[in-house]
């Protein structure tokens, strides 16, 4: 029989207490994180709704007089084709990246490459529309959907590129030594074996991209500069959904408001559609390679 | 489902072995009697030469069951099988060298007048240590713990008939030529003796393998009835 | 002609050398297995087998490793080539997770050449799986993700795997290390029906797998090997003390 030397702590009820006053507080912060995206949330619904009409999907903006039958449909059409562009050019770019940096890259290029991704992914979006604007627009001698989409690639390249590399990452070596043992050539090994295992993990990756350049409206500004009318050519000046809200936003006419409130609604349910649908791919991949 | 195919498949094997190995020197037992009692010299020299066969199946078992030890590691009923092929291989192996000396004694007396009384004991001893031999083997192959223990039973005719081979030659005393063959017979009848304590020893093997306890049946340190 | 020899073979991780002039062969139609103690060189032996090891970034190999007179490591030699006759499994079961059964025992078919009709596919499959002992437990399952069947079926899956690429030297690094012991008996005896139509080489640290399985053993220490000969002279009369001291369990 030895003396029990176990430290036996604060009395039942007071650890009690302190617990409950911790849970509390905590959920209490978590309340308070939510409720600020609740509230733009209820209030962009509140307010977009009731924009929402055929008209707003399929008709140009109108004139002064009647400003609440126009709608928005080259803001749509624009940011389809920019968007479009930028994805058709940065998803392979930042698969390409991604790949390299996952499966061949070794050392000092790897931590060199990195760094620019993550440089990248921290620049303001101001600076690439800035940066496009002066290399592609005054090139050009005017504005363009291409200018804005390859503004939006600066933006959506490192995403992609960042993203896919660490699901690629996620991949089991084993596997990848499996399809060796066969007999597979690397590449081979990449593009039948590791890229489809991933498969899900890279579907996310373009997600967020593309989400992330959804919203975009600064970039757009200086290199797309805006169009009141539909436009399919890539070489001039195009609208874009966010661009659209900004410039409806700022005038004095309470209809044009309504719009964009209408506009904001659109995209905040489309980029709140995509990041969850993301979440929930990123769920089921985690679950397929455990 | 049989996870360890090839070693029982071996096992079987190496019991085959034994019960074949068994088959030949119950066989030699059996000639070498014949041997005296028909005055078959041929008989003789047949089992002399053919303990060539029992002593190589003999080391073929052996380095088997080494190996069977070493490399498959065999527990419970398996470690106690090769245990007894062990055992029983080495028992068959002296089962043949007696045959071997019963042979060489008739060809060393062959020419001398032979005893009928003592010929028929011989042969007596004979029948009983050959059926012994056949019976410890069939224990054996069907794993018959009754047959074991009859084998006990067995062996006290074996020894009464021994002692009687003794007396036997005391009777014949007076000739010289015939004592002669008398002790060359009594030295016959002890090495019957011995097959029959060997095919006891089987038996007392088989036991171990069935019931995993170790008996013995007869004990030269204890008193047997006349 | 010996299947597979090893002559004077050195390897490196980075600066690290942990072989160290190794010489053994693999006879055709044998079993050999590799023993020794943890970190001895055993894996990274089987792996210079074919040409694995190189693949870990920094490794090094130097020697030469002949398969039917040829070395493999000549420099006209494509790695790949080689891998398609000398296959291997791993210690933990890996077949592929977004393929069925099927498409998991012909990937290495399918993916290096392409085109194979279904027909060719199924009988392919199927006689790679009965040689690895699954077929019967798989042939109503086909079409289920590899992933989802049992430790043990995943890695008579992946035997399977590597049998239906046909190749002639199988080289196994630690099989039924990660399974069960009623699956590692099976593994066991699979590897026994193996050795009559392919050269078997095996990395195991257990010894008893080793002298239930192998033909031929080698004892490896510290990178080198001690003892090379028939795995019965091994386990009962070996020449070496090292050896001796090793399988009866004097050291680990």
């Amino acid at each position: 029989m030895s003396e029990v030397a176990l430290d036996l702590g604060p009395p039942r009820g007071a650890r009690r207490v302190k617990d409950i006053g911790y849970t509390v507080f905590l959920g209490v912060c978590v309340i308070l994180a939510v409720s600020a995206l609740g509230a733009i949330a209820i209030y962009v619904v509140a307010k977009g709704f009731s924009a929402l009409s055929v008209n707003f999907f399929t008709k140009e903006p109108a004139g002064t007089l009647h400003p609440e039958q126009g709608g928005i449909e080259q803001s749509f059409i624009g940011t389809g084709i920019i968007v479009g562009i930028a994805s058709l050019i940065a998803i392979p770019l930042g698969l390409l990246t991604a790949v390299y940096l996952a499966e061949y890259a070794r050392g000092k290029t790897a931590s060199w490459i990195r760094l620019v991704c993550d440089v990248l992914l921290s620049t303001p979006s101001i600076i690439a529309g800035v940066f496009i604007w002066s290399v592609v627009v005054v090139t050009l001698g005017h504005f363009s959907a291409l200018a804005g989409a390859l503004s939006l690639v600066v933006l959506m390249w490192p995403i992609v590129a960042r993203a896919a590399e660490e699901v690629l990452r996620l991949v089991p070596q084993e596997l990848r030594e499996g399809s060796f043992a066969l007999g597979l050539p690397r590449w081979k090994t990449i593009v039948r074996v590791v890229i489809p295992t991933a498969g899900a993990g890279i579907l996310t990756a373009v997600m967020l991209a593309v989400a992330r350049a959804l919203g975009e409206t600064a970039p757009i500004l200086l290199t797309a500069l805006g169009n009141d009318y539909v436009n399919t050519d890539p070489l001039k000046p195009t609208d874009a959904v966010p661009l659209r809200v900004f410039v409806y936003a700022r005038t004095p006419v309470e209809a044009l408001h309504s719009i964009a409130w209408g506009g904001a609604f659109v995209l905040l349910l489309t980029v709140l559609f995509l990041s969850i649908g993301a979440r929930v791919l990123h769920a089921r991949q985690q679950k397929r390679l455990a | 489902m049989n996870v360890r195919k090839t070693f029982h498949e071996e096992l079987d094997a190496l019991q085959r072995e034994i019960l074949e190995m068994g088959e030949l020197a119950e066989h030699a037992v059996s000639e070498a009697v014949s041997a005296i009692t028909h005055g078959d010299e041929g008989a003789a020299v047949r089992v002399i030469e053919g303990d060539d066969e029992v002593d190589r199946r003999y080391l073929d078992i052996e380095r088997r069951t080494l190996w069977t030890l070493a490399l498959q590691t065999p527990v419970a009923a398996d470690l106690r099988l090769v245990s007894a092929i062990i055992h029983a291989s080495l028992h068959l192996e002296r089962i043949g060298d007696q045959a071997v000396n019963v042979a060489k004694l008739y060809l060393l007396t062959k020419d001398l007048a032979p005893s009928d009384a003592m010929r028929g004991q011989i042969r007596e001893m004979g029948d009983l240590v050959v059926q012994m031999v056949r019976t410890a083997l069939e224990a054996f192959e069907r794993r018959d713990l009754e047959l074991c223990l009859r084998l006990q039973k067995m062996d006290d005719p074996v020894d009464r008939l021994n002692r009687r081979t003794h007396l036997e030659a005391l009777k014949l005393a007076d000739d010289p030529a015939a004592l002669e063959w008398g002790l060359h017979m009594n030295l016959a009848a002890r090495a019957l003796e011995r097959v029959g304590d060997n095919a006891v020893d089987i038996a007392e093997q088989v036991g171990f393998l069935i019931t995993g306890e170790f008996h013995e049946f007869t004990d030269a340190s204890h008193e047997v009835e006349a | 002609m010996r299947k597979v020899e090893v002559v004077d073979l050195n390897a490196w991780f980075g600066s690290n050398q942990v072989l160290h002039g190794i010489s053994m062969n693999a006879e055709p139609g044998s079993v050999t297995a590799i023993i020794g103690p943890s970190g001895c060189g055993k894996s990274t032996l089987i792996r210079c087998l074919n040409r694995m090891h190189e693949e870990v970034r920094g490794a090094r190999v130097d020697g030469k490793v002949l398969f039917d007179g040829v070395d493999i490591y000549g420099s006209d030699i494509d790695p790949s080539a080689v891998r398609r006759k000398i296959g291997m499994v791993f210690q933990r079961p890996n077949p592929f997770p977004t393929m069925s059964v099927l498409d998991n025992t012909i990937a290495g078919l399918r993916l290096a050449n392409g085109r194979l009709s279904k027909a060719d596919a199924l009988a392919k499959a199927e006689a790679a799986l009965r040689a690895a002992g699954l077929w019967d437990e798989v042939k109503d399952a086909l079409d289920r993700p590899g992933a989802r069947l049992s430790g043990g079926q995943q890695q008579r899956l992946c035997i399977a795997r590597a049998l239906a690429v046909e190749p002639e030297v199988l080289l196994l690094d630690e099989p039924a290390s990660a399974l069960d012991p009623i699956s590692t008996l099976r593994i066991e005896e699979l590897v026994t029906e193996l050795k009559d139509r392919y050269t078997i080489v095996i990395v195991t640290h257990n010894m008893q797998q080793a002298a239930r399985v192998s033909d031929w053993t080698t004892f490896m220490l510290f990178g080198e090997v001690v003892e090379f000969g028939p795995t019965e002279k091994i386990f009962t009369t070996p020449d070496d003390k090292r050896t001796e001291d090793y399988v009866t369990g004097r050291f680990g």
